[in-house]
């Protein structure tokens, strides 16, 4: 219940998990961001890469109904894959809804430096956070096994 | 329909095809023409007889792939299956998943990461002693057993039955329900009916009350059996195994007056003898995991710290550990005895009178004994479990005039509680109860029904029980009616003669505890809640000691509250659950004084004396149903027996010169005449159909097919426990001629066993003519003549030590048309490689079952294995050098080799096999449309491929079962061993997210882990520490790849065989 033992707690769209925490019964989610069976997706190594949420679920906070933003298909998946310092961004931005990648505008200040070039900040991520190359991470077996 | 294929000419069922013959001169003179090292894989194979059909075989892939649904059944199943997954493939389409729902918890528990599992201790109870396991589960469901890495009778590695042990926890034709006379009842309903029983018997002290159980060790329970005894005094405890120890119990009786269990160093040991001792495959060898570990860490040729021992094996029936052997003298079960009191002699032992010795026996006696006294304190004699007390007596004899006692030998108080002899404790049981003396029986477990020796009359007993209660139950009145309980896993054959049937827990779902072969106690904690409210032999106890309905953990902790007195039994409890044994709980060592009482004679009849006409008739355990209470688990059904490679089924097993006599290898037999076999085009290289033979035993027969094993003593036949089980699950069953009306799998060989007998007897055997089919895989995915193994003897080795190096054609490095990876950047981080010592291989198949079990591969079934289908992803092939009736036997385990130059990756029509950068072949099952190309192009034959749908995707509780970080592979896709791709890719990433390299041992593939002995190392070949680097060549001069010559450049290479034969021995073996 966490938040909603505090707010909202008579609202009408919140009956189904109220009475999962009476009862104990779990509630039957309709999974949105479902992988096929054969593919192996591990959250953690992402998040500890610099892999932000928005990247894979999209404005998540802006959905008052969740949908999937992308397709989660392999050329989806390998778009990334393939280069990876596109979409790289800091660890402490991972959980960052509305960051925006750098600009001529916009920096990104990552180890003591302000980057104003996505190429240049994801290069740098890249080499920081040891990602592997990109060899590595289209190897099959990568995701599939 | 059905018709076309049925008559197509090409297309031949497998239980039609004829066996093939050879003959023992052609092989004996090809033997004698061979130049070098020979070695072959079945006696078709040496005597070429069938080099056309092997030919043929070679060409073709899987054999008789052609040949799909031939029998009806299989072609309506097929039909079945068909419409389903068509109706699927309707509703999936090709681009949007169906939609699937996630159950989040609602109160998510402490320390679960979903997708991340959780290790806990606990142990597995096997043949009257605990083996000390750790369990994977993922999300609280145990998914696989390893061993506890601390536990030093593991040491992280386990065994076959162990393995397979998660199958039967999943098994879904376990007992579900409790019953009374076959009807469903409630729990509460038998603790009543219990009550009654037990007021009853507190009236008349016990009398007429009864248990039966197997061999205990557990603490627990050998406390309730205690407290049970002292409630009623007249009751009486039972104790019976099929697969006894009242041999190597009396034999330590003989030899120290009061029983006491030998504990072997085999580490301490240069020289090592045993007499029929089966330590190094037979799990039920209380010991085995260790003391093939340890026995092994002394086979090393290239270790200069210690000297390579020296092995002796007088052995009967053959197993693995007589074919690591560096001399094997094949004996019959009753020569064993002989051959042990020469010995005895020879070294000194007083009081053991000798027969004459044929010459070869003495010389063979001469060299082992002068061997052993030369080595006095550091040589070993090993007793084995089926011999007879006087074996067992003279061996501890030996070892105590060879003063190894306290060097590589040692004894402890018995493991077992309050040990009896079985063989009589069985007996008095079927007695009293044909005598109307047993009122009330609790049977423990157990199947007494369908193992209790053929001549107890044990089922008339039971009907005794049942029609006297009847018989009460219509007069009414005051006196309680008599009741049989049954406490067990599955409706067996003994539950219809039952009145109560409980379903018992599985270890993995109950509180329990047991002590491991040295005497350290672990506490088995359950894994899951009891899945079909099974309850455990503590809770149906519990009843008799006036604590009707405590939990199975209440018992166990005031049980050990009372052995732990300290304020601190908390914690203490808490860390011996968590370490999975109980610290100091070891047995300490006693020291013993030898009071060799008079050694009684031999007990079997001398088969000379029948005219010819008798054989010895030896019972053993199956290799992988055991006593038959794995006979409803599909992994260790289909995994192949170990030396014979037969599977689903047992056979009689008998010596070539044996089926000679019989006439099964003559060409011109009674029942099939030669142009059968002309016109059957699916003889193989491997003939699956056997000779079927009548055992005699004092007018108990048994029909069985015989299989010739090289190495088995002649005029011996051995039989094999645990099929013919009438009522069990649909594994245990064999359909193939019924759907609806199941027959037994294989032959019952208790049915002939009588309770004197224990392991050996008498009798005659003669041949039905009849034939029966045996899916054999010996002859599947075979290499052809190409010396897959390389073996020198130890002088040879210290001579050269790379021997394994001399290879008919050595193509240069770069020499291939593959295209070259390392030059594109690959291999730079990891590089995975794999090293297999075929010194340590004892071919015991615990890694085959693993690799079932951590990478959810299917079960196929005995017809399908027949045609050469079998899933499993690692073979351990066998292979035989030397003289049919004693040869040499190596073991090579065959896993994927992962090329660096893969031949199947190119002819991949669509990239379903490709290449990875840290150089493994990776296996793309989605992509895989099912060409075979990729097999076809093999070498080493070690791709698999779904012909039908193998994959059980429907039965609940095996969905349970599966590794969630494995792909369930579907109908139609190709697949192999990925070095337990899951395995790495979990470690590489918890190393990448700590910013770290993988570290050594931070993956173990599944057969490694397993492996008792050490035999597989798995690692990074670019680090030049790591282990596997220092087992390749040159640092380790034995390294060789198989089938060189391919330039393949196989990653996993495998150590050379060197064995360390005694000179004297093996020139006389020679001349």
């Amino acid at each position: 219940m966490n938040c909603h033992a505090q707010m909202w707690t008579n609202a009408d769209m919140l009956a189904p998990v109220r009475y999962s925490y009476r009862t104990g019964q779990s509630i039957k989610w309709t999974r949105v961001h479902d992988l096929p069976d054969f593919v192996y997706f591990n959250h953690s190594i992402h998040v500890a890469k610099g892999v932000g949420c928005f990247s894979c679920h999209g404005p998540v906070d802006e959905m008052p109904l969740m949908y999937a933003q992308n397709t989660l298909q392999m050329e989806w998946c390998l778009n990334c894959h393939r280069q990876p310092e596109k979409f790289l961004r800091p660890k402490e931005e991972v959980f960052n809804m509305t960051y925006q990648q750098p600009g001529r505008e916009h920096g990104v200040p990552f180890e003591g430096r302000m980057y104003f070039n996505q190429d240049e900040l994801g290069n740098a991520l890249y080499k920081s956070y040891n990602v592997r190359t990109v060899q590595d991470i289209t190897s099959c077996s990568t995701c599939h096994r | 329909m059905s018709k076309t294929s049925d008559s197509n000419p090409s297309l031949v069922p497998a239980s039609a095809i004829k066996p093939a013959r050879p003959e023992v001169e052609a092989v004996r003179k090809q033997l004698a023409e061979a130049k070098g090292p020979k070695f072959w894989r079945s006696l078709e194979e040496l005597s070429g007889q069938h080099e056309a059909a092997f030919g043929e075989l070679l060409e073709r892939e899987f054999p008789r792939q052609h040949s799909e649904w031939l029998d009806p059944v299989s072609r309506r199943n097929f039909l079945k299956l068909a419409g389903a997954s068509m109706a699927l493939a309707g509703l999936a389409g090709c681009t949007k998943q169906p939609l699937e729902q996630i159950l989040p918890y609602v109160r998510q528990p402490e320390d679960l990461v979903p997708g991340k599992p959780i290790f806990y201790a606990t142990a597995m109870p096997f043949a009257g002693y605990g083996l000390p396991l750790l369990v994977e589960t993922h999300e609280f469901r145990p998914t696989k057993v390893e061993g506890n890495p601390d536990h030093p009778c593991s040491k992280g590695a386990t065994d076959l039955f162990a393995q397979a042990s998660i199958l039967g926890l999943y098994d879904p034709d376990r007992s579900i329900v409790l019953t009374y006379k076959g009807e469903p009842r409630p729990w509460g309903d038998f603790l009543g009916a219990m009550r009654g029983r037990v007021l009853y018997h507190k009236a008349n002290q016990g009398a007429g009350l009864r248990f039966l159980s197997g061999a205990v060790s557990s603490p627990t329970l050998g406390s309730q059996m205690k407290a049970i005894l002292q409630i009623f005094p007249q009751a009486k405890w039972h104790r019976w195994d099929p697969v006894h120890r009242d041999g190597a119990r009396a034999g330590a009786k003989l030899a120290f007056g009061v029983q006491y269990d030998p504990q072997y160093k085999f580490e301490a040991a240069d020289i090592v003898l045993s007499l029929d001792a089966d330590f190094l495959s037979g799990a039920w060898f209380p010991g085995f995991v260790r003391y093939a570990r340890d026995f092994m860490s002394r086979r090393q040729p290239g270790d200069g710290s210690k000297e390579m021992s020296r092995f002796y094996a007088a052995e009967s029936s053959p197993t693995t550990t007589g074919a690591k052997a560096d001399h094997r003298l094949v004996l019959r079960q009753s020569e064993v005895e002989t051959v042990a009191r020469a010995l005895a002699a020879k070294v000194g032992v007083g009081g053991a009178s000798t027969v004459p010795l044929p010459e070869a026996q003495q010389k063979w006696v001469d060299a082992v004994a002068a061997d052993l006294m030369k080595h006095r304190g550091k040589s070993l004699v090993v007793p084995g479990e089926f011999q007879s007390a006087t074996v067992n007596a003279l061996a501890h004899a030996i070892n105590d005039k060879l003063a190894n006692v306290g060097q590589t030998v040692s004894y402890s108080e018995p493991i077992e509680i309050d040990a009896v002899e079985h063989a009589q404790s069985i007996r008095e049981l079927a007695d009293d109860l044909n005598a109307g003396k047993v009122e009330t029986l609790i049977l423990i477990g157990g199947n007494p029904l369908y193992n209790a020796p053929a001549d107890a009359n044990f089922q008339a007993g039971l009907q005794r029980l049942i029609d006297d209660a009847a018989k009460r139950d219509q007069q009414g009145g005051s006196l309680p009616a008599q009741r049989i309980v049954q406490l067990s896993l599955y409706d067996n054959d003994t539950t219809p003669f039952c009145h109560w049937h409980v379903p018992e827990a599985h270890y993995l779902e109950s509180w329990s505890d047991v002590r491991a072969h040295d005497g350290t106690a672990s506490i088995i904690q359950p894994m899951i809640a009891p899945l079909y409210d099974g309850k455990s032999a503590h809770e149906i106890l519990a009843i008799f000691t006036d604590q009707p309905g405590m939990s199975g953990y209440d018992l166990l902790q005031s049980y050990w509250r009372s052995q732990h007195t300290g304020d601190d039994f908390p914690q203490w409890w808490r860390k011996s659950v968590h370490d999975g044994y109980i610290a100091g709980s070891v047995f300490p060592t006693r020291t013993v004084g030898l009071k060799l009482g008079a050694l009684p004679g031999p007990k079997v009849a001398d088969i000379a004396a029948g005219g010819g006409q008798l054989v010895e008739v030896m019972f053993r355990p199956d290799p992988t149903i055991y006593d038959g209470s794995f006979i409803n688990n599909g992994w260790l059904q289909e995994t192949p027996k170990p030396l014979t490679r037969t599977t689903w089924d047992n056979i009689a097993m008998i010596s070539p010169a044996t089926a000679a006599r019989m006439g099964f290898f003559e060409l011109e037999g009674e029942t099939i005449a030669k142009s059968d076999l002309e016109k059957n085009v699916n003889k193989d290289h491997q003939s699956d159909a056997q000779k079927k033979i009548e055992i005699n035993l004092g007018g108990r027969t048994v029909e069985a097919p015989a299989w010739t094993q090289p190495g088995h003593p002649d005029n011996a036949v051995t039989l094999f426990f645990g099929y013919g089980q009438k009522k069990t699950g649909r594994v245990g069953l064999d359909r193939s001629r019924s759907e609806d009306r199941p027959e037994p799998r294989g032959y019952d060989a208790y049915s002939v066993r009588p309770g004197a007998v224990g392991y050996v007897s008498a009798g005659t055997i003669r041949d039905t003519g009849k034939t029966y089919p045996i899916a054999v895989t010996q002859g599947h995915f075979t290499m052809d003549d190409r010396e897959p193994v390389k073996v020198a003897t130890l002088e040879e080795f210290l001579k050269n030590p790379r021997f394994a190096q001399v290879q008919a054609e050595k193509p240069g490095e770069k020499e291939t048309l593959y295209p070259d990876f390392a030059e594109k950047g690959f291999y730079k981080r990891y590089a995975w490689g794999m090293a297999i010592d075929l010194n340590s291989c004892v071919g015991c198949q615990a890694c085959s079952v693993a690799c079932y079990a951590e990478n959810n591969i299917s079960v196929v079934g005995k017809e399908q294995v027949q045609r050469g289908r079998e899933m499993g992803w690692i073979r351990i092939d066998a292979y035989y050098q030397g003289d049919p009736a004693n040869p040499n036997i190596y073991f090579q385990p065959v896993p994927c080799m992962q090329c660096e130059n893969a031949p199947c990756e190119p002819v991949c029509p669509v990239a379903a096999t490709t290449h990875s950068t840290e150089g493994l072949n990776d296996m793309v099952y989605n992509r895989c449309v099912g060409t075979r190309y990729c097999s076809n192009n093999c070498p080493y034959k070690v791709r698999r491929f779904n012909f039908m749908l193998y994959a059980d995707f429907e039965t609940p509780s095996l969905k349970m079962m599966r590794n969630p970080d494995v792909s369930v592979r579907s109908r139609g896709v190709m697949e192999k061993c990925t070095y337990c791709v899951q395995r790495i890719n979990a470690a590489r990433i918890t190393a990448e997210k700590q910013n770290r390299d993988i570290k050594e041992k931070e993956i173990l593939t599944a057969c490694q882990q397993v492996c008792p002995t050490g035999a597989i190392v798995f690692g990074d070949i670019n680090d030049k520490n790591s282990r596997v680097s220092k087992l390749k060549y040159p640092v380790e001069p034995r390294d060789y790849s198989l089938l060189a010559e391919l330039n393949t450049r196989p990653r996993t290479t495998y150590i050379a065989a060197v064995r360390n034969p005694n000179p004297e021995l093996e020139s006389a073996e020679k001349a």
